[in-house]
């Protein structure tokens, strides 16, 4: 292998799954193709020795091995170029795609903060230099060589380029990396892109930048209606395989997480979409926010028609949102300056710009007639702020909770509530989070209070209030029961007033939360029978049993993910014998005082509402009429690592 | 004491024991048979008796009378001067099996049962004797190479790749009884994840992987046995590259945390400084793939690829991997017994890896593998001794007895032949390091079998 390519090599192993493909791209690679690529490095690190604010770090480094790491790091373009250079077929073809699917990980690792290429592209652009004179030099025949801009919109040409050639593929694997290879490089451009406008130093730059990037965002908006959204095989179906990750249809390294990651990666682009970000997206997502919030109108305004036109109106209305809610008087000033104009796209963005507007208006206006504030506050967020200092002035906060103490604290009673809720109550599993989280968030603000005002106590009251006729909305408590419950919480809460220690308020807040648990049984009792027994059932799918052998440490999993292994004698077992090995191993369970007789009885009582899995192979646990925990232990293994749904034919209610 | 019988042979079997009665089975060429090939039989079986089928019917003639057309069905009789065609060499029966010739009766000499049985034991005897004697050579030299591959990855962590020491102890280990020695030992001696567990995957994989070759019918990839041992020392190299707090560490590390991010590296890491150091292809994909199974979707798969291409080599190092993961007992977790081990492989095969592959294994290592500690339905205790070369009858191997029926030691080990001794059977297993401790090893070389 060429030094320049073993260099390349190196610099992509940023992440592991950049360094597996970029391993196998070179072991397919084969000379020829070695030779170019090395050829192809080679020849434009050299020639960024023109490029005047660069050139003295390209020569001051080493070898050709540092010189690129130097390119790569001033001019990341370099690096999604080389998969497009070349024309191959077979296995380097494969290689070439192997090695742009290498790039696009490693960028991603490499330029999250990308402020080296950020200053020199600043740096290149003379501060006083007139419009026509920038003109000039960003001609792409007869323009300035030494330009960096230049060279920077050359090479996004080269990559746009690329996507309009890239052939179609009927086969799942190539379109998955397919849509991967698009993901992620208009994740990657649009951060690019996204950076530059929010840090540029005039509107003369800004437009540079949106000219510089505008072919490419507009080659990979042409690619994405073209090659999927128009193909046999669609975008929303490339997504579902993704979203699915099932055995036969995902690809064998580019799998969800991966996808996940690059979403997130510039996560505004998916904003407002189906999908829920990271917590690292939205990490990043609001630092994007809080950079749109300090735009100036013209920067927002373009900002905004981009993304419509590359992206369509998704980002457009959640940025919109956004401003809504935290920052009303930029939004303000947009739609004035959008109300200015006759450009058809702005008028779009007023459009939807408008409707919100409207609203905004009419909340302001509520407010102030309703005499809550004296004065218009410029935001939501500075309003919460004035609001947050003024309180906190008020507080005795020597014998306040902290955060982590009220943390800690909430979840030792959450998790008795819920033992007790688990165990005892029949709540099914969707509602006891739910429930628990609104009782907590309640519970938090009387913890965090060192004394308690009237009202105060009112409001909590009325939190516990609403959980209670949620309860009553999902199943049926008489008026007098509801009242009796209703009663008994107001006058606990009373008791709030004049509790002084954190373990007092503790004491009542545990025995309003049972109070209500009680409800919700009580609630639930009143069922109808087949509703009562679906609950029933449904909580003893998802009770725990202690699982694989008769060890201390044993992994213990569900009945239901029990009930649904491969276990019997024959090829396909017998209908009504089906679950005849899973209950022997419950009875061996039972015999060791792992698990209840009452719950074995349970199970067995509605053994057949178990949906019974067809599988191609079944496995025995007795043979020779005998346990073998070998055996239940490699299924186990099997489940655990999704082996088993390879082995899954169908599931039969 | 022997015996004469006649059967009736394929041609694939004819072995040099046997002598050819008559000829039975012919291929297109006789039946008809041809001008030419009546002339050669003619000429060649001079003196013998053929059947023939002519028009319809059947009958014995002198050779001579044979005619091209004639359906040829047997030629017997054959004249004591023509031993060249009925004293069965490797020369004969390949010419034999070109000139087109399937299937023979023939006459072979057998032992009576009783004899075949004393001769097994005797020659089991004579290799337990030597598996004792190379287990107590190879116990302090699987110390000493456990402490070189340490280092190697010890220093290869500093930057210095050095494979001398290794390679020592390469060639002090790759004899087959040395391997064998420590792969039996694998069961009886504690181990751990890295180091150990290196210096007897190899072993394991020496001893069973030319085995499994020639039950498979392939060839080896390696050029010696001293690379097999090295491939096997080396295929969690790459776990120079994981901190040693984490390689070390006895915790169950999360599957998505970032420590199991890096211990699952391991194989491409190994793969990327085997083939810097220029090592052949098939040792890097063993370090490479080891960790790969048939279904990729499978979490415990990586790194990714279809399993076409992972060698066979490298399919069997992971069956090996997985035994002696499970076998080696650690300080803090349970081991499995060598039998629980093969009956958990069995259960993944045709998922994590073809079912023949482990067909094979299981014929080589047996249901029971060697020195596994065994309780007999006489409720005595012994090691296993002998993977039965019947392979319908790997349930039934040779065990020496170390425990009666009252967990006593016993001072006299007799060598029990399960197949032979039909009436007894093995009903269940036991943790020869639960039973004696640290001194398994000791108890099984100290064995006096008779």
């Amino acid at each position: 292998m060429r030094v320049e390519n073993q260099a390349l090599k190196r610099l992509l192993a940023v992440s592991p799954l950049a360094e597996a493909y970029a391993k196998e791209a070179f072991i397919n690679m084969g000379e020829q193709l070695d030779e170019k690529l090395a050829d192809y490095l080679h020849k434009t690190v050299v020639s960024y020795s023109k490029l005047t604010t660069i050139k003295d770090r390209i020569f001051g480094a080493r070898d050709i091995g540092d010189k690129l790491e130097v390119a790569l790091d001033l001019m990341p373009t370099l690096i999604f170029t080389a998969p497009f250079r070349f024309k191959a077929e077979g296995r380097p073809a494969v290689a070439l795609r192997q090695l742009h699917i290498a790039v696009l990980d490693a960028a991603m690792n490499r330029y999250r903060e990308s402020t080296n290429f950020q200053t020199e592209f600043f740096k290149s652009i003379p501060f006083s230099i007139k419009q026509a004179e920038l003109d000039q030099k960003m001609d792409l025949d007869k323009g300035d060589e030494t330009f960096l801009p230049r060279q920077v919109m050359l090479e996004m040409i080269q990559v746009a380029q690329g996507f309009l050639r890239l052939p179609k593929s009927g086969k799942r694997n190539e379109l998955i990396e397919q849509y991967y290879i698009y993901q992620a490089t208009t994740q990657i451009f649009f951060q690019f892109y996204f950076e530059l406008i929010t840090k540029a130093p005039s509107d003369m730059v800004v437009a540079l930048i949106e000219k510089i990037f505008a072919y490419l965002l507009a080659a990979l908006r042409r690619f994405e209606i073209l090659h999927f959204m128009q193909s046999d095989v669609s975008s929303d179906q490339i997504e579902f395989w993704i979203e699915k990750d099932a055995a036969n249809a995902r690809h064998p390294m580019l799998r969800k997480h991966i996808f996940s990651y690059a979403a997130n990666y510039s996560p505004l682009l998916r904003a407002g979409g189906q999908q829920a970000l990271s917590a690292n997206g939205q990490r990043l997502l609001q630092i994007q926010i809080e950079a749109i919030k300090q735009m100036g109108v013209a920067r927002l305004t373009l900002l905004l028609k981009s993304l419509r036109r590359y992206r369509g109106k998704g980002p457009i209305k959640f940025i919109l949102a956004q401003l809504q809610r935290s920052q009303m008087d930029l939004l303000e000033s947009l739609l004035e300056h959008l109300q200015n104009t006759e450009d058809a796209e702005e008028q779009d963005i007023l459009r939807m710009a408008a409707a919100l507007g409207k609203n905004l208006r009419g909340k302001s206006a509520q407010k102030q007639n309703s005499g809550a504030t004296g004065k218009v506050l410029a935001s939501a967020e500075a309003q919460r702020l004035v609001s947050a200092k003024r309180n906190l002035a008020n507080m005795d906060t020597s014998k306040m909770l902290n955060q982590h103490k009220i943390a800690d604290y909430l979840k030792e009673q959450l998790k008795k509530v819920y033992e007790r809720a688990r165990k005892e109550g029949a709540m099914t599993k969707d509602k006891i989070p739910k429930y628990l989280a609104s009782f907590a968030d309640s519970s938090s603000t009387v913890l965090s209070k060192p004394r308690m005002a009237p009202s105060e106590v009112e409001e909590f009251v009325a939190s516990t209030d609403q959980i209670l006729e949620e309860i009553v909305s999902s199943a049926g408590l008489t008026e007098a029961e509801l009242q009796d419950t209703r009663e008994s919480i107001t006058t606990q809460s009373k008791a709030l007033l004049t509790a002084e220690t954190v373990e007092e308020k503790a004491e009542i807040l545990n025995s309003i939360g049972d109070k209500l648990m009680d409800a919700q049984n009580q609630a639930e009792e009143k069922l109808p029978e087949a509703e009562r027994q679906q609950v029933k059932f449904e909580k003893l799918k998802d009770s725990k049993i202690i699982s694989i052998g008769f060890e201390e440490f044993s992994p213990s999993i569900t009945v239901a993910e029990l009930m649904s292994f491969p276990l019997g004698t024959k090829e396909a077992a017998n209908e009504e014998e089906w679950f005849k090995c899973h209950l022997s191993y419950l009875h061996i369970l039972a015999d060791h005082s792992k698990i209840d007789k009452e719950k074995l009885d349970n199970i067995e009582a509605v053994k057949d509402r178990f949906p019974k899995i067809r599988y191609k192979k079944y496995f025995d646990i007795f043979p020779n009429n005998k346990f073998d925990d070998s055996v239940l232990s490699a299924v186990y293994s099997l489940w655990e690592n999704n082996g088993l749904e390879r082995l899954r034919l169908d599931q039969s209610a | 004491m022997t015996v004469k019988r006649t059967r009736t042979v394929m041609i694939d079997d004819l072995d040099a024991s046997m002598t050819i009665q008559a000829y039975l089975g012919f291929s297109k060429l006789y039946t008809p048979a041809t001008p030419k090939s009546a002339q050669w039989v003619m000429h060649n079986f001079k003196g013998s008796k053929v059947m023939v089928e002519r028009g319809g019917k059947r009958g014995a003639l002198p050779i001579e009378k044979l005619r091209p057309g004639d359906n040829l069905l047997r030629i017997y009789e054959i004249p004591a001067d023509k031993a060249k065609l009925t004293q069965v060499t490797p020369r004969l029966a390949a010419e034999l099996k070109a000139r087109g010739f399937k299937s023979f009766l023939i006459e072979e000499e057998v032992q009576t049962l009783h004899s075949a049985a004393a001769e097994r034991k005797a020659e089991t005897i004579v290799s337990v004797k030597k598996l004792q004697e190379k287990m107590v050579e190879a116990s302090p030299v699987r110390e000493e190479a456990k402490g070189a591959v340490e280092d190697l990855l010890d220093n290869a962590r500093a930057g210095k790749v050095d494979t001398k020491q290794v390679i020592a102890y390469v060639d002090r280990i790759c004899d087959a009884g040395t391997s064998e020695a420590l792969t039996a030992m694998v069961s009886l001696k504690q181990s751990d994840q890295t180091y150990a567990h290196c210096v007897d995957v190899a072993s394991i994989f020496q001893t069973a992987y030319f085995d499994m070759l020639k039950l498979d019918g392939r060839q080896s990839v390696f050029r010696d046995p001293k690379e097999i041992m090295l491939a096997g020392f080396m295929h969690d190299f790459g776990k120079s590259k994981v901190p040693k707090d984490i390689l070390d560490s006895t915790k169950r590390f999360d599957r998505d945390s970032k420590e199991m991010n890096l211990l699952q590296s391991h194989p491409v890491f190994g793969a990327e400084l085997l083939s810097h150091m220029g090592l052949p292809d098939h040792i890097v994909n063993m370090a490479h793939y080891h960790h790969c199974k048939m279904d990729p979707g499978m979490k415990s798969s990586y790194p990714p690829v279809e399993y076409e291409k992972v060698y066979y080599e490298t399919r069997i190092l992971a069956l090996v991997d997985v035994y002696q993961a499970l076998v080696g007992k650690r300080s803090y977790k349970k081991s499995w017994t060598p039998p629980e081990t093969i009956r958990y492989l069995g259960t993944l095969a045709g998922v994590e890896y073809p079912d023949e592959l482990y067909a094979s294994f299981l014929a080589v290592m047996g249901k029971y593998p060697k020195s596994s500690l065994v309780k007999l339905s006489t409720g005595a205790a012994g090691f296993v001794m002998n993977v039965p070369t019947d392979k319908t009858q790997l349930d039934r191997p040779q065990v020496a007895l170390a425990l009666d029926a009252d967990g006593e030691r016993m001072t006299h080990n007799d060598l029990v032949d399960l197949q032979v001794e039909l009436d007894l059977e093995i009903v269940g297993e036991l943790d020869a390091q639960d039973v004696f401790g640290q001194h398994a090893v000791d108890v099984f070389c100290e064995l006096h079998v008779a």
